[in-house]
């Protein structure tokens, strides 16, 4: 465990470990809510957040983060509109943020190494204040699941019912994709803006194809997300790899393994 | 035509029930609501009220806005013009939710599949308020005695998606029982299930009716079982709900009137219905 020994090995396995406990609970709520593409849309948001702040001078990382969570009060906008097809304002923010972030990019000329990290996730761009806001806001987020577990799953199994019990739901809804959206932009500086959503979708996948109960479909996501991560992170360290590709190749390969030997039964 | 106004038994009687409209034996009541999705009302100047112990049965063809009714009942839609009481408060200020049970028409199909056992699911009916998320105690219990009533206590441990039509019926109605409400109301419980099973289900709805209290309102094209069990039956038709106070009043020509067809194995159920075995 000599990777250990270095600052920022240490800063991104504690980052990616948490970024995967987060974007796997997350994923589990939004695959049942079938807004599985509800993590590109958002990380498409942060990626224009990336791009402007590189533009105009601030932090890329805090524009993700700002970016991402005004995306998600904008789809819930939409979604009221569209309350038949809730993909519909998926997909006008997935690819209205794309088309910022590439205007904005331009703009900027500023097609660089730096650009590429928050695109696929770097080992090294993890700084000890991105840890320390990965630490805070995936704390802050944790504990908003853990209050609103049972409104979340009441909400996800049987919206009308829930709103009967007397559940805000529309207030949670709001809630929960403002979560989503710090968790995306969390999630950028391990695995990059491209990749986020499959730490959420993946992991639920694997964990809807063999959990016998709700809680152990939340304990599957989380294990296989932390160990695609770990091991990701700690294969692109020795091969010299993206991480972010490596921990999602992980992923879908858990989730092939699964798939597979399920059909031999 | 000629049923509609010789059999329309809640009209007449709605004029006496507005005098003690804050009697509290009022389960829900209905006073001009008028209501459309897209401009075109689907239900005209309803008028109806379901009072405390009522078991009612709505029956009536596809798209005569049974569910939209049911809706409008339980506060999920809003009269555009007219007024639902719930328990005596307008459904618009209406707070305690525990006091009602609702089962949409949808909620077996869209829940196909969902990793949660049955304990799970009923549990999440027993909902105490914001954050309350260690009355563990008080769940527990209200989820076994949920089981119970619905005697499914065996099926507890295992996945909602591996159950057949008829047991997960009987999941959501203890998922609606979990907070031990006053009033049910089940949009088509028994649509797609097996004639055993249903006749069942029924039967467990007159159980709770008599034994614990509960009214029950619900929709069905179940009409032997249903009609065998319950009190009073709800056409849906045109825009216009009627209450038949007296079943035996509703013979198997007004169904047919209702429906606009007739049910071949329906002379069975009025051979028993007509006989004055119902208590
Ligand atoms: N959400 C909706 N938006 C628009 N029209 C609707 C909606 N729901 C139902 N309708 C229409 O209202 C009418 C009544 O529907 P519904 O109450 O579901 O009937 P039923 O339950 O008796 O089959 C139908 O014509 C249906 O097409
Ligand atoms: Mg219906």
């Amino acid at each position: 465990m000599y990777i250990l020994t270095f600052d920022f090995m240490q800063r991104a396995l504690v980052a990616g470990v948490i970024t995967a406990v987060l974007a796997s609970s997350i994923g589990v709520f939004v695959v049942l809510r079938r807004m599985s593409l509800v993590g590109d849309s958002l990380s498409h948001a942060a990626l224009s957040g990336v791009a402007a702040g590189m533009l105009f001078g601030f932090y890329p990382f805090y524009g993700a983060l700002a970016f991402s969570a005004l995306a998600a009060l904008f789809i819930e906008y939409i979604r009221k509109a569209f309350e038949r097809y809730a993909e519909v304002a998926l997909a006008v923010v997935m690819s209205g943020g794309m088309g910022l972030a590439v205007v904005l990019i331009s703009l900027g000329k500023s097609f660089n190494a730096d650009l590429f990290s928050y695109l696929f996730g770097s080992l090294v761009a993890v700084s000890p204040s991105d840890a320390w806001i990965i630490c805070g806001v995936g704390l802050f987020i944790l504990l908003s699941l853990v209050i609103l577990f049972r409104e979340l799953f009441a909400i996800a199994f049987d919206e009308e019912s829930a709103r009967l019990s007397g559940i805000p739901v529309d207030a949670v809804n709001t809630y929960f994709t403002l979560l989503t959206a710090l968790a995306v932009a969390l999630s950028v500086r391990v695995v990059g803006t491209l990749l986020v959503s499959a730490l959420m979708v993946i992991p639920a996948a694997v964990s809807l194809q063999t959990a016998k109960s709700f809680r152990a479909t939340f304990g599957i996501a989380v294990g296989v997300a932390v160990f695609s991560v770990i091991s990701g992170l700690y294969i692109s360290f020795i091969l010299n790899l993206a991480p972010g590709g490596t921990i999602v190749l992980i992923a879908t390969a858990i989730l092939m393994t699964v798939i597979s030997t399920k059909k031999l039964q | 035509m000629k049923f509609e106004i010789s059999n329309c038994a809640a009209e007449s009687a709605e004029g006496e029930m507005h005098k003690k409209s804050q009697d509290t034996d009022e389960v829900v009541s209905l006073t001009g609501v008028t209501f459309g999705y897209n401009g075109t009302p689907v239900l005209k100047d309803v008028n109806l009220t379901v009072k405390a112990k009522d078991f009612i049965a709505l029956i009536g063809p596809n798209g005569a806005a049974k569910s939209t009714l049911m809706k409008l009942m339980v506060g999920l839609l809003l009269p555009r013009t007219g007024e639902v009481r719930l328990f005596g408060s307008d459904v618009r200020r209406f707070g305690q939710w525990h006091r009602i049970g609702y089962v949409s028409q949808n909620a077996v199909r869209v829940n196909t599949g969902f990793p949660a056992t049955v304990e799970e699911v009923v549990a999440s009916g027993f909902y105490s308020g914001f954050g309350k998320l260690f009355d563990t105690a008080g769940r527990r219990k209200a989820v076994q005695q949920a089981l119970e009533m619905t005697g499914i206590q065996n099926l507890s441990r295992r996945l909602v998606g591996e159950l057949s039509g008829g047991q997960l019926q009987k999941v959501f109605l203890a998922k609606a029982l979990v907070k031990k409400p006053e009033a049910l109301f089940l949009d088509e419980p028994t649509t797609g299930i097996d004639a055993a099973s249903s006749k069942e289900f029924y039967t467990l709805l007159k159980e709770l009716n008599m034994r614990e209290g509960i009214t029950v309102v619900v929709i069905t094209h179940d009409i032997g079982a249903a009609f065998d069990r319950a009190a009073k039956i709800g056409c849906v038709r045109n825009g216009k709900v009627y209450i038949h106070d007296n079943i035996d009043e509703v013979t198997q020509e007004h169904v047919a009137e209702v429906l606009g067809y007739r049910i071949p194995e329906l002379s069975a159920a009025f051979s028993t219905s007509q006989n004055p075995k119902k208590s």
